[in-house]
């Protein structure tokens, strides 16, 4: 069942076409690997998704529904979540507090109720912070719940990031480079984290990332962009051998 | 609970026997930690630079002291209109706030400052410019105001009230809203803040202190004139925040009696004050930006880090 189509999706800034007709689906509960050299087009396509950026042209379906006929701030409430390149945590916040920030479009409650502490205000919150902290421990940070984010060190912010993503409940979890910076040894548990993530939470995963071997060990199928346009889609095997892509990265004529 | 009236007793024992100068001090007090608190949900949390908090007290004081003269309302509900009001005030000039930032929406509610300053002044016929406006004495039910004392427990109670809320509002979705949109817009959004809205809250919210403590300095003062809510007056909220600790609860308490006993205390060098005041700010922002309230917390923090961790527990868990 495909959960995600991106139909000839075109995104330009100013006379740069930074993506350029790309198109695929997204079965649901697979791992799809987005990948191509610098400048391809990759982050963009997540931002296009994410309603950071609106296309020039194409169609966007998710769960049979049109994606872009919503704001940004409401993309989180149909299920998808996203981590950053740059990784973005709230800096002067607790690390529980990031959290529970990537629950917010679950709330109920409204100002009045958080400023009076009305009935069922705390219920939603105790709930919410329960959830959070089972979130953090799954990925081994609940020691530094009342840390401040800035105080983290740069592997353990990539994780609170992927924390932060998965408290949104997300049927659909883009990854921004989720293994940049990490040694051979943390990507290889990041790789098996994801894959336990995808069991548990039954989520599909679209992953850019620039570490080849987790890319091929962890996706399903893999998308290559090269200049904003798609030159490939297959599965790992396909496209390691695949004569554009070998091409576009090793810039052989 | 217990502790809310243990401290009310004693207050009720202590606050008879104070001079009236005392108790005047401590009401303006009052009045500057709720202006600070207001400058502290848009700009401690919700991180967005306002310099218009000073048109806020004024826009609260004179709409409450007209509702008092000019319709006849009783102080409480002249107060409540002049909170509403401002909070809407805060909507409309919450709206750069949504296409500007950092120097830029500096310099737009600086602007927004000073042209409600020049309609106080010039809008004669409502707010008799230059002359200013007398507050009467206001009575609550048959509880008159006639003295610095019995103002005294209805700003404590006001105080008190909208300290709850803030804490409230800081410790729940929205406040977590407010400092996410501080700390990363476009994180902010892709989890569901929509950041037009929290920004136009958190102007709104300010507002809304502004108007209060407006209203309540108009009872307090007694008299009220253009050029007591001038940028300077923004500016001195704004030290207070930095002083006491932008970004955290009890900081605007601490600014507020810093900057408004200071000038008690040297009164000799009456004519140094905004040069002490600046030469303090200055200080603060390179020796301990994070203000008297974040130097507290870390002395707590670093002495329960000493403690055995049985011990630690059972503090944390402390209601």
């Amino acid at each position: 069942m495909t959960i995600l189509e991106l139909d000839s999706i075109s995104v330009a800034f100013g006379g740069l076409q930074a993506v350029d007709g790309v198109s695929f689906k997204m079965a649901k509960g697979e791992i799809v690997g987005l990948i191509g050299p610098n400048g391809a087009g990759k982050t963009t396509i997540l931002n296009v998704i994410t309603r950071v950026y609106a296309p020039s042209n194409g169609r966007i379906t998710y769960q049979g529904e049109d994606l872009l006929r919503y704001r940004p701030d409401q993309i989180a409430a149909l299920g998808i979540s996203r981590t950053f390149q740059n990784i973005e945590v709230f800096s002067g916040m607790a690390v529980v507090d990031n959290v529970l920030v990537g629950a917010h479009s679950s709330r109920r409650a409204g100002l009045a109720s958080a400023a009076l502490r009305l009935p069922g205000f705390g219920v939603e919150e105790a709930e919410q912070r329960r959830a959070a902290l089972s979130r953090l421990d799954r990925l081994g940070l609940s020691a530094l719940a009342t840390a401040k984010a800035r105080d983290l060190s740069y592997g353990q912010q990539r994780l609170l990031d992927l924390a932060r993503a998965l408290s949104a409940r997300p049927k659909l979890l883009l990854l921004d480079e989720p293994a940049s910076g990490f040694s051979t040894r943390e990507v290889e548990n990041l790789r098996e984290l994801l894959l336990g993530v995808r069991e548990e939470f039954e989520v599909t995963i679209l992953v850019v990332e620039h570490v080849m071997p987790m890319v091929m060990a962890l996706s399903d199928r893999i998308v290559v962009l090269n200049y904003g346009r798609r030159i490939a889609d297959g599965t790992p095997r396909e496209i390691r051998s695949n004569a554009e892509v070998i091409q576009a990265y090793l810039g052989a004529d | 609970m217990a502790a809310a009236v243990v401290s009310l007793g004693v207050l009720a024992l202590i606050i008879p026997t104070l001079a009236d100068y005392t108790i005047y001090i401590l009401n303006i007090i009052m009045i500057y930690s709720i202006l600070a608190m207001g400058l502290n949900l848009v700009m401690g949390y919700a991180g967005q630079i306002s310099l218009v908090n000073g048109a806020f007290f004024g826009i609260g004081a004179y709409a409450s002291t007209l509702c008092v003269t000019a319709v006849g309302f009783s102080i409480v509900p002249s107060m409540l209109i002049a909170g509403i009001f401002t909070a809407m005030c805060g909507v409309v000039i919450g709206f750069p706030a949504l296409r500007l930032s950092g120097h830029y929406l500096a310099m737009a509610t600086l602007a927004a400052n000073q042209a409600i300053q020049l309609v106080l002044t010039h809008w004669h016929s409502v707010t008799q410019g230059m002359h200013g406006l007398n507050h009467p004495t206001v009575s609550i039910y048959r509880w008159e105001l006639t003295s610095n004392h019995r103002t005294f427990w209805l700003i404590l109670a006001v105080t008190s009230a909208l300290f709850v809320i803030s804490h409230n509002i800081v410790n729940s979705h929205v406040g977590r809203g407010f400092t996410a949109v501080r700390d990363s817009e476009i994180a902010a959004e892709v989890f569901g803040i929509r950041r037009s809205m929290y920004k136009t809250l958190a102007f709104s919210l300010s507002g809304m202190y502004g108007g209060v403590a407006g209203s309540l300095y108009a009872v307090v003062v007694g008299y009220i004139h253009p050029s007591s809510f001038g940028l300077l007056e923004a500016v001195n909220h704004l030290a207070m925040l930095v002083l006491g600790g932008m970004g955290t609860l009890t900081g605007p308490i601490f600014g507020a009696v810093i900057l408004i006993v200071l000038p008690e205390l040297i009164t000799g060098l009456a004519g140094f004050r905004a040069l002490v005041t600046g030469v303090l700010i200055l200080l603060f922002i390179i020796f301990v930006p994070q203000g008297v309230a974040g130097v507290l917390r870390q002395l707590v923090e670093t002495r329960l880090a000493r403690m055995p961790p049985s011990e630690r527990k059972a503090e944390e868990e402390r209601p």
